[in-house]
C-alpha cells in the first residue's frame, strides 16, 4: 500500500465529511462559545486568575496585583476573599518567601459541571478495566511476546499517520508535518510496512502527536467542560469534537471504501476490530500503570482530570 | 587592643575569601547533583544481588532520595493557599504525613523498573531555582518518557521540590486533589484520607505481593 493512496483516501474523506464537520464545529461553538458560562471553579482564586499557564516570577507579582484590584471590584464573593486575604497577610508575616513562588500555586481552571455523571462514568471505566480489559490484555500478553506487541503498536501507529500529518498541516506546522511524512516513508519502506519504528531508532524522528482536538485548540476554540465517556475515558467538549474529526481522517475507516452496504458493514466491523486490538495491545504493554496511578492518588478521579487538562493544555502550546 | 582588632579583621577577611573561593567548588550544578543521585539509584536497581530483596532495595533507594528533596517546599506547594491557614504545628504534621505517603507510593513504583536509562537533555537555572530535563529510555519497548526535575537552592545544595513526568507535575496534581478535598469537605478530612491511604499502601506492601502486575 502506498502513501499516496492512503493520503488520498484521507483527503477524500475530508472532502466528503468536511461539510458535516464544519457544521458540527459551528453548532458546538455556538453552544459553548467561550466556555465561560460553564466554568466551575475549583478554588476561590480561580475566579480571578484565568490564565492556564504558570507565568514567570514577575508575571506572578503582576497577577497578584491585578488580582487585588479585581478583588475590590468583585464584592459578591467578598467573604471568601476576605478570609483568603487574611490568610495571605498572616503568611506574609510568617515567611515572606511565600510570595516569591506564587506563580505555581495557582489552581488551574477546570470546568466540570457534569461531575456526578463523570464520576459515575469514571467508576464504570474503572470496572471495565479491571473486569474485562485487564484480563483480556493479560491473556493476550501471555500469548504474544513483547516484541510482537511492540510491532503491532508500531504498525497501527504507522497506518494512522494521516491523522497526525493532516493536523500538523492544518496547524501550519511544516517541520512537524515533514517529520511525520518522513517517518511514514521510512517506516513503511525500511521498517517492513511500519512494523518496525526505524525512523525513531536510527534517524531520531519522534512521533508528532497532533490531533484534531489540538487543531481546534490551536485556532482558539476553548476546551469547554470535562466529560468522561464510557469506554473512551476522559475528554472535553472540544476534544470530543476532535476525536470525531480524527475518526474521519483515520484510514482504517476507509479500508476498501465502497458503496456496497454489505461490504461497508464488514468494513465497519474490521474498523472496530482494529480499534479493540489496538486498545488491548496498548494495555498489554502498559499493564500496571493504571494500578500505580490509582494507588498514588488520593482521589483518582480528580487526579486523572487534572492530569488530562494539564497534558492537553501543554500539547496545544507545543 | 587595636592590633587585636586588626588581627580579627584580617582573619575575617581571609575567612571570607576562603569561603568565597570554596563555594563555587562545593556547589555543583543541578544536573550534576541529580546525576550523582540518579546514578546511585540506578546502580542499586541494576544490582543483581538486590533483585530478589525488594524490601532492602527500596530502603536503600529511599535513603538516597530522601535527603535530596525539600519536603517542606513540596508540602507548601501542594497545599498552596491552604498552607497559609495552617499553624506551624499543622504544617509540620502535614509535611511528615505527606512525606511518608509519597515515599510509600514512589518506592512501590521502583518495582516497575525494567532497565530504563536516563538521558540528560538540558538545565535551566533561574535565581534559586532550577529545572533539569531528562528522558527515561526503555530500549526494549522503544519507549521514552520525559522526566523533569524541579529544584530549589538551599545552602549551596539543590533540593528537589517537584517531578514532572510526561508533562504532568506531581505537585500540581496533588494540589488539585488536596484543594478539591479541602473545599468540598475539610482539611481534617484530607488528613484522615491521607492517613488511610498511607495505611493501605503499607498493608498492601507488607502482605505477599498481590496480583498486582
Amino acid at each position: 500500500m502506498g502513501f499516496r493512496e492512503d493520503f488520498g483516501v484521507a483527503e477524500d474523506a475530508m472532502k466528503h465529511h468536511g461539510l458535516l464537520l464544519l457544521l458540527l464545529i459551528i453548532v458546538v461553538s455556538v453552544f459553548f462559545p467561550l466556555g465561560t458560562g460553564y466554568t466551575q471553579t475549583t478554588s476561590p482564586q480561580d475566579e480571578t486568575i484565568q490564565s492556564t499557564e504558570p507565568p514567570s516570577a514577575s508575571d506572578a507579582r503582576e497577577a497578584e496585583e491585578s488580582e487585588e484590584v479585581k478583588d475590590k471590584k468583585e464584592e459578591d464573593s467578598s467573604v471568601k476573599k476576605e478570609e483568603q486575604d487574611k490568610g495571605k497577610e498572616e503568611a506574609a508575616d510568617e515567611d515572606e518567601k511565600d510570595d516569591e513562588y506564587l506563580e505555581e500555586e495557582e489552581m488551574e481552571t477546570i470546568a466540570d459541571p457534569l461531575k456526578p455523571f463523570n464520576r459515575l462514568m469514571f467508576d464504570f471505566n474503572d470496572k471495565l478495566y479491571f473486569y474485562l480489559l485487564k484480563p483480556v490484555a493479560q491473556a493476550y500478553e501471555a500469548v504474544l511476546p513483547e516484541p510482537v506487541r511492540v510491532s503491532i503498536r508500531n504498525f497501527i501507529s504507522n497506518i494512522t499517520t494521516p491523522v497526525r500529518l493532516l493536523n500538523c498541516i492544518l496547524q501550519g506546522k511544516a517541520e512537524k508535518a515533514g517529520i511525520e511524512y518522513s517517518r511514514f516513508m521510512v517506516n513503511t519502506i525500511a521498517g517492513g510496512l511500519g512494523f518496525f519504528d526505524v525512523a525513531k531508532k536510527y534517524h531520531n524522528l519522534q512521533r508528532q502527536d497532533e490531533d484534531f482536538g489540538q487543531t481546534l485548540g490551536f485556532y482558539g476554540m476553548k476546551e469547554g467542560f470535562y466529560i468522561v465517556w464510557p469506554f473512551f475515558g476522559p475528554s472535553t467538549v472540544r476534544d470530543t469534537l476532535g476525536s470525531a474529526g480524527d475518526f474521519f481522517s483515520d484510514p482504517f475507516v476507509y479500508v476498501n471504501p465502497t458503496t456496497d452496504i454489505e461490504i461497508t458493514k464488514i468494513n465497519s466491523n474490521i474498523h472496530s476490530g482494529i480499534n479493540t486490538t489496538q486498545r488491548v495491545n496498548e494495555i498489554s504493554l502498559t499493564l500496571g500503570t493504571y494500578e500505580e496511578f490509582k494507588e498514588s492518588s488520593i482521589d483518582p478521579y480528580v487526579s486523572m482530570r487534572s492530569a488530562y487538562f494539564e497534558l492537553r493544555r501543554k500539547k496545544i502550546k507545543e | 587592643m587595636q592590633l587585636l582588632k586588626k588581627n580579627i579583621y584580617i582573619v575575617v577577611m581571609v575567612l571570607a575569601l576562603f569561603l568565597a573561593l570554596s563555594c563555587p567548588v562545593l556547589a555543583s550544578t543541578p544536573t550534576e547533583q541529580v546525576r550523582e543521585k540518579a546514578d546511585k539509584v540506578l546502580k542499586i536497581l541494576n544490582d543483581p544481588a538486590l533483585k530478589n530483596n525488594k524490601e532492602k532495595r527500596r530502603d536503600l533507594v529511599m535513603n538516597i532520595v530522601e535527603d535530596m528533596i525539600d519536603w517542606q517546599e513540596v508540602s507548601r506547594r501542594a497545599l498552596a493557599i491552604h498552607w497559609r491557614k495552617r499553624t506551624a504545628e499543622e504544617r509540620k504534621e502535614f509535611t511528615n504525613l505527606y512525606r511518608d505517603l509519597l515515599k510509600r507510593t514512589y518506592s512501590d513504583k521502583l518495582d516497575l523498573y525494567a532497565g530504563e536509562q536516563i538521558l540528560y537533555d538540558s538545565e535551566k537555572i533561574e535565581g534559586s531555582r532550577a529545572v533539569v530535563k531528562t528522558r527515561m529510555i526503555n530500549k526494549k519497548k522503544g519507549e521514552e518518557a520525559s522526566v523533569e526535575y524541579r529544584l530549589i537552592k538551599k545552602d549551596d545544595r539543590w533540593l528537589g521540590y517537584d517531578l514532572v513526568i510526561e508533562g504532568i507535575s506531581a505537585v500540581n496534581n496533588y494540589r488539585v486533589q488536596f484543594n478539591e478535598i479541602i473545599t468540598s469537605s475539610s482539611y481534617e478530612n484530607l488528613i484522615k484520607k491521607m492517613k488511610n491511604r498511607e495505611f493501605k499502601i503499607r498493608e498492601a506492601s507488607k502482605g505477599t505481593k498481590s496480583s498486582k502486575k
